[in-house]
């Protein structure tokens, strides 16, 4: 399998359009992130390339391999993949051995190459020692090993995950993460996980897809989705960023000269990079693009509030007469509330509003808080 | 003050009849020797029989049951197809139908005169007996009776099969019969072995079967052993009875017991999850295998009893020619036919009114205030609706029959003993579904109502009984219909003039008079029909699911 490819895919449920045109071209051995909020059809694509549902729309490839399309269609069991459940699904009459054998007796394999692969997968996620116990008597980072164990057993070319993550605790959601990282380079399976955590996604993944609203809206590695994101739900949702409503006066060799409209005090002469022309636009901005100014600033703010974590003062600003979001510094030393304050723009990436509506998310200190949580 | 009402209550109507029944069941012999009634009756050949074929005659019938509801509960569980909704509901049938008439239209079916049989050629000859009336008879008819239970059972499981278990072996390309065979199978196994055993209490405590068919084909069973002893020799023999109704009681409760431990071992923790619905659309052949195995058990029965009923006299061959009303003109022209009616709808109305007046704060108590002396008086309350209704009705004539202290009456031979028996057994049919509504709903709003400065009266009719109405709306029903077509209590209390619909059939049926018996079932049937009907459109939601059609 050289290579998962879609094309234009579609999908909808008793009327409801939970995917519009999709395209998704992810190269051999790349660790995919479907990353979007829930309800965005995240797992419905994932389902869709396991064969779980028929797409009504465009072609789905595994290589040079037509694998689904609206006039044809491989089955799940024909299509040499693996898939751990967000339940796990584990077989609960069978034991942590049994499950993990299940599929390879199916294949009438030979008993002692059996064995042999079995203990070797039980042994590469750690569960020699519990290999004749039940799933229920298995704690659920323990069930997750045994899910994956179980659909690696069979040494598929693509291995799906949908949100493996979400019933355990954070803790075990780390140690889960670096396992997924190890047998990813270990198999050279080619991995595709469906999460709506944003961190998640970009501790594991080599590429993500960030998904809204049944459209994918950009498709990138980690740096790209960061630097430079294609739009103002991904700059937001990505690498806590928030965004500021401005105005490109001039482009040139891709830096943007800003004017920030409606600002307290507007600084002309602005410059940061971006692929905005002249006219509205968003200034996608990440923590460390913001310094607390000694001058007047590009920016006038008023500090809402500060916590303190990591040994620095997590401050949380609201821009005067711009925007919506919150802005989030990272300062070492605390401020009173209420004070108004200076902040300069010493980075950031542009990108074109074009009949987009300013943001109507209040502002809501939720949403940056829990940065480098 | 409200709890004290409660138990004074489920004490008069279920303890103290269920106590005296074990009291003289334990009584000295007539010669005074200590548990010599006891030591009598179990030494008697006759108890011995009875015993034995009711063990038996069950382990068939579960047997029947069992193979009948696996097979339709899978079929229509694993395959898509068309009509679903009214495939379960023909399948449930069996179960809807009072066992005597389940009986009668079988014997009709299968008898010299089936109008059905003869006009194929396949009917015995007139002076063959009927087939049914023999041991393999009514394990027959009880194992189809039954067989809606175990697929109850396995349709539930069925449901609760999480997609992911299965979507997991398609993806992994086991094969979808290995799937069955060793994913869905061994889910669904301790549910058929539960259904299984409620299929052997019911069989052990049915009544209806083996008094149509049974005490006419000389195969006596422990419940119509005690209805022909007590017929014939009176309350002189309840003693003896007592044992004999102390002996099914035990059966029935250690099929019951042996049930709740096996669900505790087998119960499998199963994640929640999407439910399994299946995506194999039913071949053609195999649809109409199953149409064919349904119309069989539930449609050519009761055909054949309409057919019975349309014969203007008894021994006249059924055809379209003589076919005429005139039977329906004659029972409707009796007047013990209409005062069964007329009895049956009031006592099961009146029966259905009080459980749902009772169960409300009984439900209230136990959910909201929990004590251990309402959990007590809550599984009290489930025993006369667990032991058979034969020995529900012995224990009532054995509290009752003596006249009332106080007032020197006695309520044998009164409406009031038929009352207080319908009571006692069809309290559960309304308490089980309102519980579980109480269970599920919210008792913070309880709460909330109580810091808000509500009185209990005032939580009770206001908050608790509208978040439960659905429910004991529909126990109500449950109760109308059953208490309506019943015939085990009535058999044994009824008097002269207050006679039930279960006994008009029965007593027809008895004294050979078969067509108006028939006549009788499908008037009753047809009742039945339109009470279901209205239960359907006056429940939505909620209540609906108490509704045993759509357990299916």
């Amino acid at each position: 399998m050289p290579r998962v490819q879609a094309k234009g895919i579609g999908k909808s449920f008793g009327g409801q359009q939970v995917l519009h045109d999709v395209d998704l071209d992810l190269p051999q051995g790349a660790f995919l992130a479907l990353l979007g909020p829930s309800g965005c059809g995240k797992t419905t694509l994932l389902r869709l390339i396991a064969g779980l549902e028929l797409p009504d729309a465009g072609e789905l490839r595994f290589g040079d391999r037509l694998i689904a399309s609206t006039d044809s269609f491989v089955p799940p069991e024909a299509r040499d993949l693996g898939m751990v459940f967000q339940s796990y699904a584990l077989w609960p009459n069978m034991t942590v051995r049994g499950n993990v054998d299940f599929a390879l007796k199916t294949r009438r394999l030979p008993r002692a190459e059996r064995r042999e692969r079995v203990d070797e997968m039980l042994q590469a996620v750690g569960l020699e020692p519990l290999a004749d116990r039940r799933p229920h008597e298995l704690s659920g980072g323990q069930r997750q090993r045994v899910a994956l164990a179980r659909s690696l057993v069979l040494r598929p070319a693509l291995l799906l995950l949908d949100e493996p993550l979400a019933n355990l605790d954070a803790h075990l959601r780390h140690r889960m993460l670096a396992e997924f990282r190890r047998l990813h380079a270990a198999t050279g399976t080619t991995f595709i996980l469906v999460t709506h955590d944003q961190d998640e996604a970009m501790a594991v993944a080599s590429h993500i897809a960030v998904m809204e609203g049944g459209r994918i809206q950009q498709v990138g590695t980690p740096e790209d989705l960061y630097r430079q994101p294609a739009t103002a739900m991904v700059a937001r949702f990505v690498g806590h960023g928030a965004t500021l409503p401005v105005e490109v006066t001039a482009r040139q060799d891709g830096i943007c000269t800003l004017s920030l409209d409606g600002a307290a005090r507007n600084v002309p002469g602005l410059q940061v990079p971006g692929r905005a022309g002249p006219g509205p636009a968003w200034l996608c901005l990440h923590r460390e693009d913001l310094r607390l100014s000694r001058g007047p600033g590009h920016v006038r703010a008023q500090i809402l509030s500060q916590s303190f974590q990591n040994g620095r003062y997590l401050t949380h600003v609201l821009p005067r007469g711009i925007g919506t979001d919150l802005l989030t510094l990272s300062l070492d030393h605390p401020l009173p509330a209420q004070d108004e304050v200076g902040i300069d723009i010493t980075g950031g990436w542009v990108i074109a509003r074009e009949g987009e509506a300013a943001p109507l998310r209040q502002p809501s200190v939720a949403a940056t808080a829990d940065a480098d949580a | 003050m409200l709890a004290l009402a409660l138990c004074v209550y489920v004490g008069l109507i279920t303890v103290w009849p269920l106590g005296q029944l074990l009291l003289t069941a334990f009584g000295p012999g007539d010669e005074g020797q200590l548990l010599g009634t006891m030591r009598d009756t179990l030494s008697a050949r006759a108890t011995g029989r009875a015993f034995w074929n009711t063990l038996t005659l069950s382990l068939v019938s579960v047997g029947i049951s069992l193979t009948l509801g696996a097979g339709l509960a899978l079929a229509v569980g694993l395959l898509r197809m068309r009509f679903r909704a009214a495939l379960s509901f023909l399948i449930l049938m069996p179960l809807i139908i009072p066992s005597q008439i389940l009986a009668l239209s079988w014997i009709e079916l299968l008898g010299s005169q089936s109008p059905i049989l003869r006009a194929l050629g396949l009917a015995p000859a007139p002076g063959q007996g009927n087939p049914l009336y023999s041991r393999m008879g009514i394990a027959l008819v009880m194992g189809i009776e039954h067989m809606p239970l175990v697929f109850i059972a396995i349709r539930a499981a069925l449901k609760s099969v999480p997609a992911d278990l299965v979507e997991a072996a398609r993806i992994a390309a086991v094969p979808p019969a290995r799937v069955l065979m060793r994913v869905i199978l061994p889910l669904v196994a301790p549910s058929a072995l539960a259904g299984a055993l409620l299929a052997f209490t019911a069989a052990v405590g049915n009544f209806g079967i083996p008094a149509l068919l049974g005490i006419p084909g000389r195969v006596p069973m422990l419940t119509t052993l005690i209805y022909q002893r007590l017929n014939g020799f009176g309350p002189s023999v309840a003693g003896q009875v007592a044992v004999l109704a102390l002996i099914l009681t035990l059966i029935a409760v250690a099929a019951l017991a042996l049930r709740a431990a096996l669900m505790r071992q087998l119960r499998m923790r199963i994640e929640g999850g999407r439910a399994f619905s299946p995506s194999r659309r039913a071949p053609l052949w195999a649809q109409a295998l199953i149409w064919a195995g349904v119309a069989v058990i539930a449609i050519l029965p009761l055909a054949a009893l309409v057919l019975t009923s349309l014969v203007p006299a008894i021994g006249v061959p059924f055809s379209v020619e003589v076919a005429s009303l005139d039977q329906y003109a004659r029972v409707l022209a009796n007047a013990a036919v209409t005062r069964a009616f007329g009895n049956s709808l009031m006592l099961s109305g009146a029966a259905a009114i009080l459980c749902v007046a009772v169960t409300l704060p009984l439900a209230y108590l136990a959910t909201r205030r929990p004590s251990p002396a309402v959990t007590a008086l809550d599984l009290l309350a489930e025993a006369p609706w667990v032991v058979p209704g034969t020995v529900v009705a012995l224990a009532m004539i054995l509290a009752f029959l003596p006249p009332l202290p106080l007032l020197g009456v006695s309520l044998y031979g009164s409406a009031a003993i038929l009352l207080i028996a319908y009571l006692a057994r069809f309290l559960p049919l309304v308490l089980r579904p309102v519980m579980a509504a109480a269970q599920g709903a919210d008792p913070g709003l309880d709460e909330a109502a109580r810091l808000a400065g509500l009185g209990l009266a005032d939580r009770m009719g206001r908050i608790f009984a509208p978040s439960v109405l659905a429910a004991a709306l529909a126990g109500g029903m449950l109760v109308v219909m059953t208490a309506m077509n019943e015939l085990t209590l009535s058999a044994l209390l009824w008097s002269s003039g207050h006679e039930t619909i279960g006994v008009m059939v029965f007593s027809l049926q008895y004294e050979g008079n078969s067509t108006a018996a028939a006549a009788v079932s499908v008037l009753s049937t047809l009742l039945l029909l339109a009470l279901c009907a209205l239960a359907q459109v006056s429940l939505r939601g909620a209540g609906a699911r108490a509704l045993p059609w759509h357990q299916g």
